[in-house]
């Protein structure tokens, strides 16, 4: 008995060694070699304590500018970043272990659901799983549930938005891709929508609707090349300019007598070293687990159809990702300014979702509406993706999170479903 | 909505629109296969890329799927852009990928949905690329 209280007690609680067992379930499912078993399931283990530090650097940078941002503009500045949301809910809230079986569990029902329903999606981008089992377990420990109805609930909420999500978007892709193949699985479907349907609204229709495609744009985005680069040119004026209003008294808190704009200026580093780190971690932690489970998935659901992550669309329409990745860029700065007024958080703009999902935005913007449509409907898209994490901002504060939100729409529409429709049933009954 | 009322007048999936091939056709497209690939002998360039297609177009004709992933992925490996190779074998890949499913064959879907996250990563490289 004291065995197994000690094993329960110390060993199943640590979530790092909850998600190296879900990949060792995974590849001794598919029937792998030994080796293979024990290496994938170390990889995994491995991956997750990458993960884990990659967290720490990033929240130790944020708190540093949240203490700036305060100072310098007297409001509270939040950096959405769904990575830092997730290291910090696995870490600091000690969530790790749900998380990780409620990415099992939405894995799960989303085969369910393929397999006995006309809706054939089989979610295939493991990131974007992740921040979904990370997000639906935050709202739901925010609503007071722990433990198995946690689990359960968020795999079921995570389980269908991977098969609606795809199914949602589907009608725009295959005007996009021209066949059903192939479906788009990225949780930003919402604000997808939000820009077709502005798009359609104010965009161009019929004979006058012209493509973005037919425009020739200039060659002047160098700096996206590389998305490391691409967070730091943000980052960096970001940091220097809050630290220069905050001043030499509040910008060299903890600079141990370096100069405060130079302290300021290794701080945004730091913020992109730590991106780098936790995303080399979520690459090692999800290498094993996720071909191991969607080649159980196809084998269960041969005739699925897989939803791809987002660069899946890229190729038939580029113009419109750069125009959309201005245009939300765009949104995302009046937004900024715009929501305090109302008394909300200030959102600073994220490169890395102002990018991927900006960018598919644009393409969803220019199938339905046109060059007008993709541009309208890109800029209040921008606006529509500084709302949710602002609106999130209250949930996530309230629990402990440091100076961040989420970024990806649907994950954040299904914290939000925690907190404005199911906290308060439960606090009903 | 759903993908239940879904227009389905202009998009039937690829095999649905292929009819099958008589023996004359079948000759002729053989022949073509010949002569591309004797073009293909010395050709470089943009050139060796349009011939590489069009014998990727052919062997899809004669519904030889194999060879025309190998003619298609020559091309995309010549030059990684968008267009006619790299639409293909997204196509090509999800249906070799079905066809494993079908099979239960564990290593041909994973070698797919490899291929296919491949691709993933060619699309995120050639559009950097492009500003």
């Amino acid at each position: 008995m004291a065995v197994i209280k000690f094993i329960i007690d110390n060993i199943l609680t640590q979530a790092a060694i909850t998600i190296a067992l879900i990949a060792a379930l995974g590849l001794i499912l598919q029937r792998k070699s030994f080796g293979s078993v024990l290496s994938g399931t170390f990889k995994t283990l491995l991956g997750f304590e990458v993960l884990s530090a990659g967290s720490s650097i990033i929240v130790a940078s944020l708190t540093y500018f949240g203490k700036i941002f305060s100072h310098g503009f007297h409001l509270t500045g939040i950096v959405p970043s769904i990575e830092a949301i997730n290291g910090q809910a696995m870490n600091q809230l000690g969530l790790g272990n749900e998380i990780a079986l409620t990415f099992l569990g939405i894995f799960i029902v989303n085969i369910i659901i393929a397999r006995f329903s006309p809706w054939k999606y089989i979610f295939l981008t493991g990131q974007a799983l992740l921040w979904m089992a990370t997000m639906t377990t935050i709202g739901g420990h925010a609503a007071g549930l722990t433990g198995f109805p946690l689990i359960a609930l968020g795999s079921v909420i995570g389980g269908i938005f991977a098969v609606a999500m795809p199914a949602i978007a589907q009608p725009i892709v295959r005007k996009i891709t021209g066949n059903d193949a192939i479906a788009l699985g990225h949780f930003c479907t919402v604000g997808y929508m939000v820009e077709s349907g502005a798009a359609w609204l104010f965009g161009e229709r019929g004979e006058k609707k012209h493509s973005l495609e037919d425009v020739k744009l200039p060659k002047s985005l160098e700096f996206m090349q590389d998305t490391y680069l691409s967070v730091m040119v943000v980052m960096v004026p970001l940091y220097l300019i809050t630290a220069a209003f905050a001043g030499p008294k509040y910008g060299s808190i903890g600079a141990g007598g370096m100069n405060y704009m130079m302290f300021a200026f290794l701080q945004a580093i730091q913020f992109v070293v730590g991106v780098y780190v936790l995303l080399a971690g979520v690459r090692l932690l999800l290498g094993e687990i996720v071909p191991a489970f969607r080649g159980i998935a196809m084998k269960l659901v041969p005739n699925s159809k897989p939803a791809l992550d987002c660069p899946v669309l890229f190729p038939y329409s580029p113009n419109s990702v750069i125009i959309g990745f201005i245009t939300t860029t765009i949104g995302t700065v009046i937004g900024m300014f715009f929501l305090p007024v109302f008394g909300l958080a200030v959102i600073l703009p994220g490169m890395l979702t102002n990018f991927f999902a900006g960018g598919t935005a644009g393409i969803f913007g220019n199938a339905v509406g046109g060059r007008r449509g993709a541009i309208i409907g890109g800029v209040i898209h921008g606006l529509f993706i500084t709302l949710l994490p602002a609106l999130l901002v209250g949930v996530l504060t309230h629990m402990g999170f440091t100076n961040a939100s989420a970024t990806d729409s649907d994950t954040i529409v299904a914290c939000l479903m925690y907190a404005w429709i199911i906290s308060p049933i439960l606090k009903a009954v | 909505m759903f993908g239940l009322f879904k227009n389905k007048k202009d998009k039937k999936p690829v095999e649905e629109t292929k009819v099958q091939l008589t023996d004359e056709e079948k000759n002729n497209l053989n022949n073509e296969i010949k002569s591309l690939k004797s073009a293909l002998k010395g050709q470089s360039g943009n050139d060796k890329i349009v011939t590489l297609n069009s014998l990727g177009s052919t062997y899809e004709k004669l519904d030889d799927k194999d060879n025309a992933i190998k003619y298609y992925e020559d091309s995309l490996a010549e030059k990684e852009q968008f267009g006619d190779a790299y639409n293909a074998l997204l196509r090509l890949y999800e249906e070799k990928r079905k066809e494993a499913a079908y099979k239960k064959d564990d290593d041909d879907i994973q070698k797919y949905v490899g291929k296919m996250d491949d691709l993933m990563s060619i699309s995120k490289r050639v559009l950097k690329s492009n500003y």
